[in-house]
């Protein structure tokens, strides 16, 4: 497929209505025209239906999909196509993991030349024995992310019912981890969305137990200040439910 | 050949367009779109494809319609057409796309439509068993490829898919277009499946 990353992108934005009147009318002329280019929307769709399902769009690149290319017949097919790929994935167990797929690979290596795996060991001997020594002289710069656990509250602003959690960021620390604790009331769900009120534009769900949700925010942006979020269940059948509640910290 | 491709055209086409079906402007515009009958076939059949394609990522609820009333007004120009235009005829029938798409939104306010309905839960389930049957049929590289590829989310589904590009020693975007045919075949399978358990 002879195309760039940009037009990747901009079929993407085509689908999620983010382009421009005179884009629009551009990316619509050349997919009449451009074989390559209409393959590319084909392709991008498939994709954004899974992203969708498995709730990793945000509130308005979903609100657009569901008013625009899910309203279709052929929208409706490829979303339940997408569901019942998510409900196959949660019934079967997992494929190979990285690292027995490693394994796999090692052993394969092993069998055809083992003297490569012998320099592989070496060099891994060397790296381990580096990264103790590393660690020891320098223990202050290897704790990159902090930990904090919020309880979800029923205000609706920070400073209401009780004090907001409050966390110091050292310089050099990369990422904030963050668990959510669920409510009682939380709505059972097969995956989960975080949303910031303000202030944080980049967040994601690392994962969930039945308790709780890990969040992980990058520490760079955040700044002295009152932060609130925000908890979607995402239901098995792709519909989403506010967890009731709201989580604050606070950043001194 | 280009009988029966012509005549399959002929037979996809909605009541709507059939009501003013010309024959002799039809021919006329399979020839302004490619002196070759063939090619001239396969030429209108992309761009009535595309069309529904398009008119189906604005949120046109029938498509197929759009796209035919498009073709219809083409084809009642085309005396006009074959003397005066200029360019790709693919262009043309884009343009007034645009402009069936318009009226129809005029026709049609949209009553900011409401959230597409979920499938129900038992459409899903049984989707998903039609899923795991046509997984089946699937070659056990194929099956193995498309299970592996919806393992992970985020940040680990892209690491995760960059090395089963090199696994197989494809680029990312061969990899993406041979999942989404993958996925084309298992919709068609599903669809099939699915008929005999919700008949229309």
């Amino acid at each position: 497929m002879a195309l760039n990353n940009s037009d990747q992108e901009r079929i993407r934005r085509y689908l999620l209505g983010q382009l421009s009147d005179e884009d629009l009318q551009t990316i619509e002329e050349r997919l009449m025209t451009e074989n390559d280019l209409f393959e590319e929307l084909e392709v991008s769709k498939d994709e954004i239906i899974g992203e969708y399902c498995a709730g990793e769009l945000t509130a308005t690149e979903r609100e657009w999909l569901e008013q625009h290319f899910l309203a279709s017949k052929e929208g409706k097919l490829n979303r339940r196509f997408a569901l019942a790929l998510e409900q196959s994935k949660r019934k079967s167990p997992k494929q190979e993991t990285f690292f027995e797929r490693l394994q796999t690979r090692f052993s394969n290596l092993w069998n055809r030349q083992p003297w490569a795996v012998a320099a592989i060991a070496s060099a891994a001997v060397v790296l381990v024995v580096a990264g103790i020594v590393l660690r020891s002289t320098s223990q202050s710069t290897s704790d990159k992310f902090l930990a904090l656990t919020l309880t979800n509250s029923s205000a609706t602003r920070t400073g209401e019912g009780e004090p907001a959690a409050k966390v110091s960021l050292p310089l050099n620390v990369d990422e904030l981890r963050i668990t959510l604790m669920l409510p009682e009331s939380a709505p059972s769900a097969s995956s989960y969305r975080v949303e910031a009120l303000d202030g944080i534009s980049t967040l994601s769900v690392a994962g969930s137990s039945s308790n709780s949700v890990s969040v992980i925010v990058p520490a760079p942006p955040l700044r002295r200040g009152n932060y609130a979020l925000r908890l979607y269940a995402i239901k098995p059948d792709g519909t989403e439910e506010r967890v009731p509640g709201n989580y604050f910290f606070t950043v001194e | 050949m280009s009988d029966r491709l012509v005549s399959s055209i002929e037979k996809q086409t909605s009541p709507l367009t059939r009501k003013s079906w010309n024959q002799e402007a039809f021919n006329k515009l399979l020839a302004w779109l490619d002196p070759d009958r063939d090619k001239a076939g396969e030429k209108y059949s992309q761009i009535q494809f595309r069309l529904i394609k398009i008119f189906a990522c604005k949120g046109c609820n029938e498509p197929e319609d759009l796209a035919d009333e498009t073709l219809d007004v083409v084809m009642r120009k085309i005396d006009w057409l074959t003397e005066n235009y200029e360019g790709d005829p693919a262009l043309y029938f884009f343009g007034v796309a645009k402009k069936k798409h318009l009226e129809n939104l005029k026709r049609k306010p949209p009553p900011s439509p409401p959230l597409p309905e979920p499938p129900p839960s038992d459409e899903i389930d049984c989707a998903s068993e039609c899923l795991d049957n046509c997984l089946k049929k699937l070659t056990a590289e194929d099956r193995k490829l498309v299970l592996q590829y919806h393992e992970e989310s985020k940040g680990a589904k892209i690491r995760l898919r960059k090395q089963l590009a090199e696994e197989l020693g494809v680029t990312i975007n061969a990899l993406r277009i041979r999942i989404f045919h993958l996925h084309t075949d298992l919709r068609q399978c599903i669809d099939l499946c699915m008929r005999n358990v919700f008949p229309t």
